[in-house]
């Protein structure tokens, strides 16, 4: 190593595994962790015949803000109800604005993470003319084959970000009978009749039939289920400064 | 309870405008400011397996938008996506790859209006 230094004008340091590890400075570390470079995420099946002389490992930093919205430099990977992007995918007197839903996505993006939108399962099902619906009403055996297709393009896209060892929430709608993460709606008296009985107390814990299949396909693919976030404009008291700090939470984990 | 503020205007979005590289062309921001709702694409490097079907439920929810009078414009491009729409009846929208944001503005600014709206009879759908 010395002989080598007196010839080169960058010379080299030479550190055991721990010394480089320790450069990290206890940030997680993305899987494999510090390993010799030919061994981190080889591009090829075929191992290298000869193991490098130097390590390689990659940390994340989280909740560490990247200014503007850039996918090289993307914390992970959020993916996102239909609606927070498109407002026109709402049933009707739903749209809270002309077309992107700023409050949570521009905190996607001030937060550095890229963004998947996922497909509305109820505009694909039943149509911009839809009513409002409780979860009873959406529950059936046809709704339920629909979302486990969209759910299974969902978690095909999700299984490539995890196998890539990228980050993954999951933003949806809470009190939404579809994408709510952890509230949903739910009257079994509801259906059949011009008027909604009254009184009856909509919003109850749990998740959306789409989020469901979600949670299903991705089990089925081995992959545990994401942080989640949810938009909360459905939900009493709806506080917007709490909106994002529940996004901010789901985001750094 | 305040008025449904939907534009009934929908860009289709190639992936590289919505989560752009650094220096690229942030069509989100645009669609923010134009009041244009975004519809992605899936990213260019997912396998055809993973694409595939996602690019099929966006042709599908398309289908639905014009079908009922919204506007669309395509910004980018993605291969599968003619063959996806072709599927479900639709044609390629009016399109653009602006590599500057005021072409992008000005794009969505000469559109016409959409067949779609509050005040011409239309409904949300």
């Amino acid at each position: 190593m010395a002989a080598y230094n007196a010839l080169v004008p960058a010379t080299l340091t030479a550190r055991t595994h721990s010394q480089v590890s320790a450069l990290f400075g206890g940030l997680p570390l993305v899987a494999p962790g510090v390993v010799p470079l030919t061994e981190w995420r080889p591009a090829t099946a075929d191992p290298f015949p000869h193991t490098a002389d130097l390590y390689a490992g990659v940390a994340r930093a989280p909740g560490v803000a990247s200014p503007g919205a850039s996918y090289a430099r993307s914390m992970g990977v959020a993916f996102v109800a239909h609606c927070l992007l498109n407002q026109n995918s709402k049933v009707g007197d739903g749209a809270h604005c002309a077309g992107v839903y700023s409050p949570v996505i521009d905190v996607l993006r001030e937060k550095g993470w890229r963004i998947e939108q996922m497909p509305c399962p109820e505009l694909a099902f039943t149509g911009l003319n839809r009513f409002w619906a409780v979860k009873e009403q959406l529950d059936t055996a046809a709704y339920r084959r629909h979302c486990e297709r969209l759910a299974e393009a969902v978690a095909a896209a999700i299984s490539v970000r995890v196998t890539k060892g990228e980050d993954v929430v999951l933003v949806g709608v809470e009190g939404s009978p579809s994408m709510g993460v952890t509230v949903t709606s739910s009257d079994p008296l509801r259906g059949g009749r011009p008027q909604w009985p009254d009184g009856t107390a909509e919003h109850i814990s749990g998740e959306g039939i789409f989020v469901e299949e979600i949670r299903k396909a991705l089990a089925r693919r081995g992959i545990g289920f994401p942080r989640v976030a949810g938009e909360t404009h459905a939900l009493p008291g709806h506080d917007e400064a709490a909106q994002r700090a529940g996004l901010e939470s789901a985001l750094e984990g | 309870m305040k008025p449904d503020e939907r534009s009934f205007r929908i860009m289709l979005a190639a992936d590289h405008y919505v989560n752009p590289p650094p220096g690229g062309l942030d069509a989100v921001a645009v669609a923010e400011q134009t009041g244009w709702g975004v519809m992605q694409l899936p990213a260019d490097n997912y396998p055809p397996e993973v694409a595939g079907p996602l690019l099929a439920e966006v042709a599908e929810q398309m289908e639905e938008f014009s079908r009922h009078g919204y506007a669309f414009v395509l910004v980018g491009k993605r291969v599968g996506l003619p063959e996806a729409l072709a599927k479900v009846g639709v044609p390629l929208p009016d399109a653009i790859s602006p590599s500057t944001t005021a072409q992008l503005a000005e794009f969505l600014d000469g559109q016409p209006a959409p067949r779609a709206g509050w005040d011409t009879g239309q409904t949300a759908g």
